[in-house]
């Protein structure tokens, strides 16, 4: 007799109780048996095996397959009704515990749900243009001696027409031109207005962008020179609720234009901020010709931002690289070489870094570091959650196994756990939810940007806001599922042995989730500590220029391009020196922080070559206000010496191929067809922030008399100065009748640059912080569960005479070990990706072992203080009340 | 005329479950049905028509007891009905009466 049972083909037989009707499963299958049994005897196995195959098979007909409808009818909501029961039921007995899952779950959800606002609100920079994805803006890169001098968001004014009329594919173009002066005063009667953010503008900017017009015809609005387009605003501060089609206004009191149309002001979401639109061919009107900056033969001033509007399928880059070849063939000689790139309107706002933006753009790369930051959060709380509950399965298997005694089916023990899992998951999202809304005008003040919840629908499918969801949907759908299977999968027969610990069987996976958590922890922390450290080295470095204690204010502004200013500035002057508290008083055309301007065609004279270098203007007070030093020479002092004399930097004493500053001394300097003395070389200083590397610069002087719209720097040798400006101010508008006062501080104006980084910075550290909070709440949690367990253990521990410490480093020990282990792997990844980031600073600290030390000890820290709170609880508790029951 | 529309093979596994009256379980109705008429029955075939046969009302079946063979899954045995037996009546004299009708010298060459 055979003691071992030969089975059937086992996939046979699963196949066969899967599509046989359930009420023939009996007798058929025990058909099959008997045949088989009969055939292994008379032929053997292989060949009672194959039988049975093909009789399986030949069963497999419609008489016999179940019906497709499935079997039960049966009303499946009571189950239902007893499962969100007996889910509560749970909920409310571990109270504790059920508010951490939720509690972590909601925060994370929150934290994720902000990020993804704040994303959406920079992802839809730009997006409300219908043509918007056709249209490109013209970038202008300068070549020099094979290096690259500057990349420019200004393009000379002859590119439009140039591309709109020998290159193929360009459907319509629009110029920005950027008035030559800072600012400038519109007037209405007697209202007027100090103006930045205006431009000249083609006629096609209304037909080309989705700028609302208001009132006036879209068609004609900008086409004839002297006309004006209001925003609101600046209509309502000019006229009042006067109506304003029609009227003139003036620009600087003598040059005047009617307005025809006022126009919505610009969202916040666009790059293009504008206040007043001059139609282009107004500067016709003013006298500049064809040649001129903004003509249509020129291509050597940088003066106008210029859109192009592309046909479809025209492939910007090939277009670029034909504008190149065009404008190269027609400056042969140049000394700069000349290579434009198209950028997407859509790219500007996040990626685009130029010099002359319009206005500050946001930085495209962080925002993917912190939307993968949110996305880590969320998986943390994910993994502590599944921890949790996992570990806590003791009194729920029992349940469990019985239900399976009684007759559930494996389905039926998953659909319970995952409904549990799920209560659970959509609380944590309401939480999050909520909380998110009260969140938000918080986080509005604290960033000052504009946010709004209904933003987060997207148009398009690649953005960060589908991933997210992705991820979202995919996390909470493996959260509810995967402790469910694991729960569901035991059998029932185990329960009823004295040894059984369903626990044990998820600890592998609970150990490493909790290695991959700490791995996290530890990478944000040490990345963090090294991003503050590289912040605060570029703040900190010597910039090597004294801007403390420096009041700017700007610069009045003649009513005339050429009125005789030096009146108003002898007497204002004179006011300044009798104040105390002033130590210098500067004026200069640009200030630290300001974009320089750049001239083209520099040579030595006597030597061959062209260079541009960036240049400013002002006055020899400058130099001494600053504290910037001179290496060689020095500035002019007495006044009538200022004409044609310059003073240059280090860098372009570099660059004109020069190794000691007083052999450049008394060489001269030729540009806009003029001579002019070097006098003096002053010691490089960054101008810009430690972004950008350090340019070759000039310095200029002249009479008082050209001064209009610069900026006078008045340096106090006090600290706090706040006091002395309403007499400044006084003194001011007594002198400059025509101009309002506005003033700011200069150190303040110089961090903005900053700004961007500085946010950065502080999401970061929320975001890390965060991170950390919620692998301490899944901590607390798993030693709480663990602690319960052991409890006996440990009461027995004190009996025997050991010490609280003894106990608690005994509970201890296994976090210490895992901590470590993480450390030890995130040290290689944390260090690959901060090298990699480092890359693109030009000034950069280096990545130093403390680093890591410092987040190993926070991390170390933090975690005991956690698990060391029921630790100490345990080890101080009366060992009786553990060994009592039984 | 006859509201009994019975296949050829249909017919001949109720006669065979007449013929096994109380033994007539799947294998056994194959088995007999190969000993008897020497064609070979798949296994799937027999079934749907004892199913079907079943709906129709012409067989009814009952469980066997559990036995150590088969797995232990019990047998299902078939048994003719009345209205079965009915059936199969109206078939055969169906038959016969074609027989009776065919002329002499058809049936002598």
């Amino acid at each position: 007799m055979n003691d071992q049972k030969i089975q059937p083909p086992g996939w046979m037989l699963r196949f066969f109780r899967w599509y046989c009707h359930p009420e023939y499963q009996e007798d058929i299958e025990g058909d099959l048996l008997e045949r088989f049994e009969e055939r292994v005897e008379k032929k053997g196995r292989n060949r009672a095996s194959w039988g049975f195959t093909r009789d399986v098979i030949q069963l497999f007909r419609p008489g016999i397959i179940r019906s497709m409808e499935g079997n039960y009818r049966l009303n499946q909501y009571g189950m239902f009704k007893n499962y969100f029961i007996i889910a509560f039921r749970r909920l409310r007995q571990q109270l504790l515990l059920a508010t951490l899952k939720i509690g972590g779950l909601g925060i994370s959800f929150c934290a994720v749900i902000l990020m993804l606002i704040y994303i959406n609100s920079q992802w839809q920079y730009d997006r409300f243009h219908t043509n918007g994805d056709s249209i490109c803006r013209v970038q202008t890169d300068l070549h020099q001696e094979g290096g690259l001098i500057t990349s420019s968001a200004l393009t000379y004014a002859g590119i439009g027409p140039l591309m709109k009329n020998n290159i193929s594919g360009i459907d319509n173009q629009v110029r920005l031109g950027k008035w030559i002066g800072n600012d400038v005063v519109f007037q209405f009667e007697d209202q007027s207005v100090r103006e930045r953010y205006f431009y000249f503008v083609d006629p096609s900017f209304l037909e080309m962008f989705s700028f609302e017009l208001l009132a006036g015809n879209p068609a004609t609005a900008l086409t004839e020179p002297n006309s004006v387009v209001l925003t609101e605003k600046v209509a309502n501060s000019l006229f009042g609720s006067a109506d304003p089609m029609g009227k003139q206004v003036t620009m600087e009191s003598r040059k005047s234009m009617k307005v025809t149309g006022i126009i919505k002001d610009p969202p916040f979401q666009s790059h293009i901020d504008f206040e007043i639109l001059v139609s282009y061919s107004t500067l016709g009107v003013f006298g500049f010709h064809e040649e001129s900056v903004y003509g249509e033969n020129n291509f050597a001033s940088l003066y106008t931002y210029t859109y192009v509007q592309l046909a479809p399928f025209i492939n910007p880059i090939y277009t670029a690289s034909q504008l190149s070849e065009l404008v190269g063939n027609r400056k042969k000689d140049a000394a700069i070489e000349d290579v434009f790139h198209l950028q997407p309107l859509r790219d500007i706002h996040l990626y685009s870094n130029l010099q002359y933006e319009l206005k500050a753009t946001g930085n495209g790369k962080n925002i993917w570091t912190l939307l993968g930051i949110s996305l880590l959060i969320l998986a943390l709380a994910w993994a502590n959650y599944f921890n949790i509950s996992t570990a806590t399965t003791l009194d729920q298997s029992k349940s469990l196994g019985i239900r399976k005694v009684i007759g559930a089916s494996q389905f039926q023990v998953t659909s319970q756990l995952c409904i549990e899992n799920l209560i659970y998951s959509t609380t944590g999202l309401i939480l999050g939810i909520l909380m998110t809304f009260g969140l938000l005008p918080l986080i509005e003040n604290a960033f000052n940007i504009h946010l709004s919840f209904a933003s987060i629908i997207g148009d398009t499918l690649f953005n960060p806001l589908s991933i997210a969801l992705a991820f979202i949907f995919v996390g909470t759908i493996s959260s509810a599922l995967l402790p469910a299977l694991v729960m569901s999968s035991i059998k029932p027969v185990q329960i009823f042995s004295k040894s059984f610990d369903i626990s044990r069987s998820g600890l592998m996976v609970r150990r490493n989730l909790i290695l991959i958590q700490f791995t996290i922890i530890l990478s944000l922390l040490t990345a963090n500590l090294a991003i503050l450290k590289q912040t605060q080295y570029m703040q900190n470095k010597d910039a090597g220029i004294d801007l403390s204690n420096t009041l700017i204010v700007k610069g009045p502004l003649g009513t005339s391009l050429y009125e005789d200013l030096s009146l108003g500035y002898t007497k204002f002057l004179n006011e300044l020196k009798a104040i105390s508290v002033v130590s210098n008083v500067a004026m200069s055309h640009q200030i630290p922080g300001k974009s320089l301007e750049i001239v083209h065609d520099v040579s030595i004279r006597g030597k061959d070559g062209l260079v541009s270098l960036s240049r400013d203007y002002g006055t020899p007070s400058y130099f001494g206000g600053y504290g910037l030093q001179f290496l060689a020479g020095g500035a002019p002092i007495l006044v009538n010496e200022t004409e044609d004399r310059i003073v240059i930097n280090e860098a372009t004493m570099h660059l004109l191929g020069f190794s000691s500053p007083e052999q450049i001394l008394n060489e001269r300097l030729v540009f806009w067809d003029k001579d002019h003395e070097i006098v003096g070389v002053f010691k490089d200083y960054h101008h810009l922030s430690m972004h950008h590397p350090v340019a070759p610069a000039i310095f200029g002087f002249g009479p008082i008399s050209h001064f209009e719209d610069g900026y006078i720097s008045i340096k106090m040798n006090i600290n706090n100065y706040q006091n002395s400006i309403s007499q400044i101010k006084k003194s001011y508008e007594a002198a400059f009748p025509n101009t309002v006062f506005e003033y700011f501080d200069m150190e303040e104006h110089y961090n903005q640059q900053y700004k961007a980084d500085n946010d950065f910075n502080l999401l970061n550290m929320a975001f890390t912080g965060l991170a950390l909070f919620i692998s301490c709440v899944g901590l607390f949690g798993l030693s709480l569960i663990i602690i319960n367990k052991r409890f006996k253990e440990i009461a027995i521990r004190k009996v025997l005479g050991s010490s609280v410490n003894g106990i608690v480093s005994l509970l201890s020990k296994q976090y210490i070990k895992l901590i470590v282990i993480a450390w030890v792997i995130s040290i290689p990844i944390t260090w690959y990706a901060l090298e990699a980031w480092l890359q693109n600073f030009t000034h950069r600290i280096s990545v130093q072992w403390w680093l890591f030390l410092v987040a190993l000890c926070v991390a170390m820290g933090v975690s005991l203080l956690t698990t060391s709170f029921n630790s100490i609880k345990a080890a101080l508790s009366n060992p009786i009340n553990s060994l009592k029951s039984e | 005329m006859s509201k009994h529309h019975l296949g050829e093979f249909e017919e001949i596994v109720m006669l065979t479950v007449a013929i096994l009256h109380d033994e007539a379980y799947g294998i056994a109705i194959i088995e007999e049905m190969e000993n008897r008429l020497g064609r070979k029955v798949s296994i799937g075939a027999l079934q749907t028509v004892l199913r079907r046969l079943e709906k129709k009302g012409y067989l009814e079946s009952k469980f066997g007891e559990a036995t150590k063979v088969r797995g232990g899954k019990r047998k299902r045995f078939f048994s003719i009905t009345m209205y079965g037996k009915k059936a199969l009546a109206q078939v055969k004299d169906q038959r016969l009466e074609l027989w009776k009708a065919i002329p002499e010298f058809v049936l002598n060459n």
